[in-house]
């Protein structure tokens, strides 16, 4: 049956975030006339970054917020020092949006429920996985082999950086390729001599600077970094990559353009006759009132749990576990790196050294254990890194300190001494257990609740106590006196890097989606978030996504174009 | 630290349900109080001190609004403790330091876990907050530029006159 149907868009984008947004701006440059949905409210590029400017006395609470309210509204996302008088509207509402986790095993689950999702707060960490990232699950046997490979995906990254802007310095490490980029952000005297003794030291060990969407140069609309590091209040600079600044002015400049806040997809529609999504049913969350809109192709962008979440509920005859789940794996194979504050330290010395500006990237010293041929003599499978940086103490220190008077004010009013702090990212590894269901609640709009069975396991906590021991060792290189070091992971979510549930695979009996992003059991269903995820890696995933989604688009495009969806 | 607070916020939850307010501390006795220790932390010099730029009455709203898990009870319990051996109000300014010093010598030097030293932790740490993150702390002591346009990662720091950045956001968080 070649019968051509009528549908309201070519393609519907359900999330606007870093994917979504991606998405929208290649399916409409495409030609294509895409709808592209968000949950929540409408936030305006620069004119609704409210706080952006505010001194800490222009706020009532001087920066640390309404207390009464976030222990009311925001108990869960304020865990995070994001989370601030400045920031906090760009966080959810915890008490409007609740979640469950299974007793015992915690979950932190940080969203931003606006226009530009969590591209307006995230942490702007910019790195490519190596090769040795996409043929992992193959090598040690965790999760299924990833069907694509470094290469495949390689173009895709310097498409995306060279769009979104990425700061960095290249170093030429295979198992942290180095990308487009523009002139890096520097280091400062600590952070050199740090880099400069583990070269001395630890030859497959390097410290470089942190690879970021702030950018050193301009971009149409977007001004080079101006060094506030205010970035999750919104700048109205454009300096660093959200869906704002970068991939919603140039998916509305085509003109294919819908875009549709506070809406929120209940289910997608399956045809069963035609194996093809039909659409979307939503709910306005303002009004509560229904509808429906019909497309070609549907691409799920609603971050890793929320994708998830959404097939899980949208059951059908054909579909009962949910939908694209013949597998019986949707929901499962979840992932969020396992981190924790390897060190920080004081290092000595340095006194006539301070810095101007705030730069709002740290360092990265990559993944180097288990990168041979042949595992290294460790007590775990793959790797971690660490990211972090020095930087003085400022008047924070008086907290810890004896003293009153003229003397105390006058020391609290110079640079105190320096500080090393190091957090390690172990990766996680794809475990069957670990994963995204529906719990038997449902929130204000009737939509289930999404219950969280997730615990790191012991490759992580492994690789983490590793992790700080050589994080103490290397601080102790340029005489760093250690004032804190752990090994144990923070909660679960709270390196807000989830990944997985959909994963991607070349086996349609064990995975959920193809080397396209493409569903197996549903052409026309893309899902190109973290969900798409089959492993872990350790380095910062989002340009991962991105690139993922925009390769997904360009082919669902010509798909779409041909007449083949 | 977590079970430190948890630990402190029980027992004054007893406290503030046994003691009575007592009516020399209320009110402006209270801020009376509150203004002597804040200038005896952070006086004026060159620049006006914690009492000048109004740190008592922030401190009072901070407190109500229980940041940093304090409580009025709390802040009238520590009033109360600085006048263990001698009305606090009503001793010489010279004796008000040396109650303060002793204190803070407790707390800090000794590491004491009593109650005047957990308490004085948390209230010197607020005068601090409210204090530097005022226009004269944050931007005339120290340095505050919101919009710097620029990072220098190495500039030489000459005879002690650079002031530390306020704004200087990764320390502030990471202390």
């Amino acid at each position: 049956m070649s019968t051509q149907v009528t549908t309201d868009f070519d393609a519907i984008v359900v999330g606007s975030g870093i994917t979504g947004g991606w998405a929208a701006k290649e399916l409409t440059e495409k030609g294509l006339k895409v709808l592209l949905l968000e949950r929540g409210r409408h936030v305006e590029h620069g004119r609704d970054y409210k706080t952006e400017f505010k001194a800490p006395w222009e706020l009532p609470w001087r920066g640390e917020g309404d207390q009464q309210l976030f222990k009311r509204d925001y108990p869960i996302q304020s865990r995070v020092h994001h989370l601030n008088e400045w920031t906090y509207q760009h966080f959810v509402n915890d008490r409007e949006h609740p979640y469950q986790t299974v007793e015992g095993k915690p979950f932190t689950w940080i969203r931003g429920y606006q226009l530009g999702g969590r591209s307006l707060i995230w942490g702007r960490q910019t790195y490519r996985w190596g090769d040795v990232d996409f043929r992992s699950n193959s090598r040690d046997g965790h999760g299924v082999d990833w069907p694509v490979r470094y290469e495949d995906i390689a173009p895709w990254y310097d498409h995306v950086e060279e769009f979104i802007g990425v700061s960095g310095a290249p170093e030429n490490l295979p198992q942290l390729p180095d990308g487009k980029f523009m002139p890096p952000m520097a280091l400062n005297p600590v952070e050199a001599a740090l880099r400069e003794q583990l070269d001395r030291t630890y030859p497959e060990r390097r410290l470089t600077i942190g690879r970021t969407t702030n950018i050193t140069q301009p971009l149409p609309g977007r001004s080079p970094c101006q060094y506030r590091s205010i970035c999750a209040r919104g700048c109205s600079f454009g300096a660093y990559f959200s869906t704002q600044s970068s991939t919603l002015p140039a998916a509305s400049a085509t003109g294919n353009l819908t875009l549709k806040t506070n809406t929120l997809v209940d289910k997608l529609l399956y045809d069963a006759d035609r194996k093809r999504i039909t659409g979307v049913n939503v709910i306005d969350t303002e009004t509560g009132a229904r509808k429906s809109y019909s497309s070609k192709v549907v691409f799920l962008c609603a971050g890793s749990v929320n994708s998830v979440a959404l097939m899980l509920r949208s059951t059908s005859g054909t579909f009962p576990k949910g939908l694209a789940n013949s597998s019986g794996v949707l929901g499962r194979y979840f992932m969020d790196h396992a981190s924790s504050l390897a060190v920080l330290a004081q290092i000595p010395g340095f006194d006539e050294h301070y810095y101007e500006g705030v730069r709002p990237t740290g360092i990265v010293i990559p993944r180097f254990r288990n990168l041979g041929e042949t595992p290294d003599n460790v007590e775990f499978s793959r790797g971690y890194s660490y990211q972090g940086g020095a930087y003085r103490l400022t008047w924070n220190r008086g907290r810890r300190m004896a003293g009153l008077g003229t003397e105390f004010k006058n020391e609290l009013q110079k640079p105190g001494p320096w500080m090393f702090a190091l957090t390690a990212f172990a990766e996680s590894i794809p475990r069957a257990s670990n994963r995204i269901l529906q719990s038997n609640k449902t929130d204000s709009f009737g939509v289930p609740q999404v219950l969280f069975d997730f615990e790191h396991g012991d490759n992580e906590r492994k690789a983490l106590q590793e992790a700080a021991a050589e994080a103490r060792k290397m601080v102790e290189l340029i005489g760093g006196r250690v004032l804190m070091s752990s090994g144990e992971p923070n909660e679960g979510g709270m390196a807000i890097h989830e990944m997985g549930g959909a994963r991607m695979g070349r086996d349609r009996a064990d995975s959920v989606l193809n080397s396209n992003n493409q569903a197996h059991d549903i052409p026309n269903l893309f899902v190109t978030d973290g969900a798409a995820m089959a492993s872990s890696a350790c380095q910062n995933p989002s340009l991962t996504y991105m690139a993922f989604t925009a390769r997904a688009a360009n082919y669902a495009a010509e798909l779409v174009k041909n007449g083949q969806l | 630290m977590m079970t430190l607070t948890t630990s402190c916020q029980k027992i004054w939850q007893s406290v503030e349900e046994t003691s009575p307010t007592s009516a020399t501390l209320g009110g402006d006795s209270m801020l009376e109080t509150l203004d002597i220790v804040c200038d005896l932390v952070i006086p004026s010099t060159e620049t006006p001190g914690a009492k000048a730029v109004g740190v008592s009455q922030w401190i009072l709203g901070a407190v109500d609004n229980g940041l940093l898990a304090t409580s009025t009870g709390e802040l009238q319990r520590f009033a109360e403790l600085l006048s263990t051996d001698f009305p606090f109000l009503q001793s010489t300014a010279a004796e008000q330091s040396q109650i303060l010093a002793a204190i803070d010598n407790r707390a800090y030097i000794e590491h004491s876990q009593d109650e005047t030293s957990l308490l004085w932790q948390k209230f010197k740490t607020l005068i601090l907050m409210g204090y530097y993150t005022s226009e004269v702390g944050a931007s005339q002591e120290l340095h505050y530029e919101l919009v710097p346009g620029r990072f220098i990662p190495d500039v030489e720091i000459k005879d002690g006159i650079t002031k530390a950045w306020s704004n200087d956001w990764t320390a502030v968080d990471f202390g």
